[in-house]
């Protein structure tokens, strides 16, 4: 049996529009073991969110392979997919997503009774002991909306964590909390990792997190890297400034707020704008232009 | 279960209109059907009670069998009796009135009960009965005179009011007259200037022989006549009521497909107001079929309340409809309550609830939880 509680091989996603085809993710590899606590950091748009969503078979990739506890889901249909959801994925989100309608306690018991094999008794015993757990004994009958963001929270983890699933997958779990509920939150991960063995992975722009990770990984442009980018976001400023000639940005700007004076003094002839107003834009758009042009002669 | 019925009482407004809508169309397929049976089953009393006979014999015109022609058709074989009778619109001062010509000895079929004094005992003489309605509407009591005038000519006679009653041939709304007035039947024939003449004869058939039979012998003996089996004229009086009862039945179908936009649109709304959770469910290892029986149940169970509710609503308003009904004299239907039409309405509202969820449950069952959750 494997060792290995996910494995992505050489996965892409591509979306298509109807005039051109946008590659998210481009040929991803990896495999996280089983136990680890592993972080995909990457920053939005990156593709982390819908590398996140195939692993746990909520969308399919457009090739490759997703292996999730030794199972290669990646062909499976929808029925088998659902199954293999409820026995052997857990899923935290951002805003905790629990459903308003029920209970701490039958949010727990509620991905139980969908994998069909516990009774209403068995989901019941396994969900107050998940949330004595999670630390939210005596919760038990709340709603949702009677319990603060980071025990919502933590009761989404006593859900994700009730089926004892094969991996659960965390997208930004404290995007959505306080610092403070952020950091019991966390504790409460790396004490699940640790205690429970549980393989657990987060994907999420906050490089806080990473010091909890047993690994990172790093997700740029739709690939995954296990170090960090080499180049920062200053390098990314020269690169650009780099590649249009000197001058030539000042002058487009020059020209812009050229445009912008002639459609003030027209505004003015007309009456739309107020005398006040006009003639605090009119010095601003002076002093910018001066400052352009001296720019632009130098 | 627990998420329906908290759902439900999340939003009591909607949940309560919707269950009125399909409790009002319950109640109006209830009650109308309720009026319907009570209504035949009057009508049936009605006409047999009115003709006791199984073959009823008229002419061509309105008064125009001869009592000749009913003596020979007593002697036909077969034949054990004939009832001859006399029912004409006239006038009591300027209000109109059935005139009912009847024998003595048919009085029974006619009045089901005295309220004051008494019936006749013989073919002539100038008395009358008057109709309970009828003498509250003129304030006749007994031993008033009463003038009455044939529908056409100018003569009139005079008449002793004899007794108060109950007719049970009530249909003066039908022929627009405002009561009943029972003459001996030679006085009947008096005022018409027709004696010897009668409008229609119901004939009594031996035990044991086959009423058509005899319709057929006294149609080849008298080709003149319109001969009718008793069945015959229920079965009309039930076509009349069978073509209100279809455009009544319009109305209901109206009503139905109210319950049904009604709850399509509820839970329509609840799709949409809980796509998130659907997703989350769905995300969690739930299946279509499980999210299917969610939306299904919450609609099972309006329609489970809507129908209870519009059986209780049909029937309190098929008793406003008997009374509305009884009030205008025509009929007194009783109310009957049939248990195969109870459940029919109650079945009927829970299908039609379920059915109508199928569009919403499809979209719930179609939600991709990815599409949902990705726009956090």
């Amino acid at each position: 049996m494997s060792e290995d509680a996910l494995v992505l091989r050489d996965v892409w996603k591509i979306y298509k529009t109807e005039t051109e085809e946008i590659p998210v993710l481009k040929g991803i590899n990896l495999s996280v073991r089983q136990g680890e606590l592993a972080i995909i950091m990457g920053p939005s748009g990156s593709g982390k969110s819908t590398l996140l969503s195939i692993a746990g078979g909520l969308e399919n990739p457009s090739r490759g392979n997703v292996i999730v506890g030794g199972v290669d889901i990646t062909n499976l249909s929808e029925d088998e997919l659902t199954k293999i959801r409820a026995r052997k994925i857990g899923f935290v989100f951002q805003s905790f997503n629990l459903i308003r309608n029920l209970t701490a306690l039958e949010n727990v018991m509620m991905p139980l009774i969908f994998t069909g094999i516990y009774s209403w008794k068995q989901a019941r015993e396994i969900a107050q002991k998940m949330l004595e757990i999670v630390g939210l004994k005596g919760h038990e009958e709340k709603f949702p909306r009677q319990l603060s963001g980071g025990q919502q929270q933590r009761v989404a983890i006593a859900r994700a964590l009730a089926p004892s699933p094969d991996i659960i997958l965390m997208d930004e779990p404290t995007g959505s909390l306080d610092v403070d509920s952020a950091s019991r939150v966390l504790s409460l991960v790396k004490w699940l990792n640790e205690a429970f063995g549980q393989t657990i992975v987060i994907v999420t722009h906050n490089p806080e997190i990473a010091e909890l990770a047993s690994r990172t990984f790093y997700i740029r442009g739709g690939q995954i890297f296990e170090q960090p980018p080499t180049t920062t976001l200053a390098d990314k400023v020269k690169e650009v400034k780099a590649s249009t000639r000197k001058g030539e940005l000042e002058k487009l700007q020059l020209e812009l707020l050229k445009i912008k004076l002639d459609a003030l003094e027209s505004a003015a002839r007309e009456g739309k704008i107020s005398p006040e107003i006009l003639d605090a834009e009119l010095k601003s758009l002076e002093a910018r232009i001066a400052r352009l042009e001296k720019f632009i002669e130098k | 279960m627990k998420f329906v019925e908290r759902d439900i009482l999340f939003k009591k407004l909607i949940a309560v209109l919707t269950i009125l809508a399909i409790a009002s169309g319950v109640a109006t397929f209830v009650s109308l059907r309720i009026l319907s049976i009570g209504s035949r089953t009057a009508a049936m009393n009605i006409v047999q009670q009115v003709l006791p006979g199984e073959v009823v014999v008229y002419g061509q015109g309105l008064y125009d069998v001869s009592e000749d022609v009913l003596a020979d058709i007593k002697r036909l074989p077969g034949v054990k009796d004939v009832t001859p009778a006399i029912l004409v619109t006239g006038y009591v001062g300027r209000n109109a009135v059935f005139l009912l010509g009847v024998r003595p000895e048919d009085i029974g079929n006619v009045v089901s009960k005295f309220e004051r004094g008494q019936a006749f005992t013989s073919l002539s003489g100038s008395y009358a009965i008057a109709d309970i309605g009828l003498a509250k509407k003129l304030g006749l009591k007994v031993g008033d005179k009463v003038t009455v005038k044939p529908p056409y000519g100018t003569s009139f006679r005079q008449y002793e009011i004899i007794g108060i009653a109950e007719v049970t041939m009530k249909i003066e709304e039908i022929g627009a007259a405002g009561g009943y007035l029972i003459l001996p039947l030679r006085e009947a024939q008096k005022l018409l200037g027709r004696p010897g003449y009668v409008s229609m004869a119901v004939v009594k058939v031996e035990d044991g022989v086959d009423p058509n039979e005899v319709k057929s012998l006294i149609s080849v003996v008298f080709p003149g006549s319109r001969v009718m089996l008793r069945e015959e004229v229920i079965g009309i009086v039930f076509k009349v009521m069978s073509l209100i009862e279809g455009l009544l039945l319009s109305t209901t179908m109206v009503g139905l497909a109210v319950a049904v936009f009604g709850t399509t649109s509820t839970i329509t709304s609840t799709v949409r107001e809980h796509q998130r959770e659907i997703a989350i469910m769905r995300a969690g290892g739930s299946s279509r079929r499980d999210i299917a029986l969610i939306f299904m149940l919450e609609a099972l169970v309006y329609g489970v309340a809507g129908g209870l509710l519009g059986i209780v609503f049909g029937i309190m308003g098929a008793q406003v409809g008997i009374e509305i009904v009884a009030s205008y004299g025509f009929l007194n239907p009783p109310l009957i309550l049939e248990p195969q039409s109870l459940l029919l309405s109650f079945a009927l509202a829970s299908i039609l609830s379920v059915l109508s969820s199928i569009y919403p449950v499809w979209r719930a069952t179609s939600i991709r939880p990815v599409e949902v959750l990705k726009s956090e």
